[in-house]
């Protein structure tokens, strides 16, 4: 991802912050298989 | 999850590190910064050899392998533990810089530093790659203003006269580039 550094620091804070949270947010389980459901994901 | 940091000088990826991480732990989310060149032993002497050697004639090319292998053993020996034990991972610079230092810069076939950086990080790919990109003035303008800083605090306080003749030629610098 290009971050445009004439930006203030704040404001490319936010994005690259916002950026890794949603990534965090989408990553699994290590161990989860898809199709498992939420079983699987609430015991890990 | 691997996050890594690029840049070109001056557009604030250090701040950004160390933003990001901050702001992770305030959240429990634990992470770590590593920095590139060091982060090991054998990175720190790595990069003592290439800062404090210059009597050493160093190629583009072997300094490529020396900064690989540096890479090589920080990803095995902190890098990986450190995904495994679950933390998030901030690299202040991957082996992209090496594709715009010794690739682009010094001529060393793109294709080549691909292949021997997957070798040295064990295909390990970032999750994401934040990319930190500014406008050659600004960048040359912080870059000047930061050497203009150094200055003033090296100088003496009371040689006004040479601190002021070493601010003139910076900010006539400046002027050259339209600032």
């Amino acid at each position: 991802m290009i971050i445009d550094g004439n930006n203030s620091i704040d404001e490319m804070s936010d994005k690259i912050f916002s950026e890794v949270i949603c990534r965090i947010d989408k990553l699994v389980p290590v161990g989860y298989k898809a199709g498992e459901g939420e079983e699987n994901r609430n015991a890990s | 999850m691997l996050i890594a940091f690029e840049e070109i000088d001056r557009s604030g990826k250090t701040t950004q590190v160390e933003f990001l991480s901050r702001r992770l732990t305030e959240r429990e989310i634990p992470n770590e910064i590593l920095r590139e060149p060091g982060g090991t032993a054998l990175g720190e002497g790595v990069w003592e050899l290439l800062l404090h050697r210059s009597d050493l004639k160093i190629s583009p090319l072997a300094k490529f392998l020396l900064f690989s292998a540096s890479r090589a053993q920080l990803v095995s020996e902190m890098v990986i533990p450190l995904l495994e034990s679950g933390k998030v991972v901030i690299l202040d610079r991957y082996f992209y810089s090496s594709i715009a230092y010794q690739g682009f810069r010094r001529g060393i076939p793109i294709q080549h530093i691909e292949t021997v950086s997957h070798v040295a990080t064990q295909n390990l790919m970032p999750d994401v790659i934040f990319l930190m990109k500014l406008d050659i003035d600004i960048a040359i303008k912080r870059r000047l203003d930061a050497r203009r800083a150094l200055i003033a605090w090296k100088m003496p306080k009371s040689d006004s006269s040479r601190t002021w003749s070493m601010d003139s030629i910076i900010v006539r610098r400046e002027n050259q580039i339209g600032s």
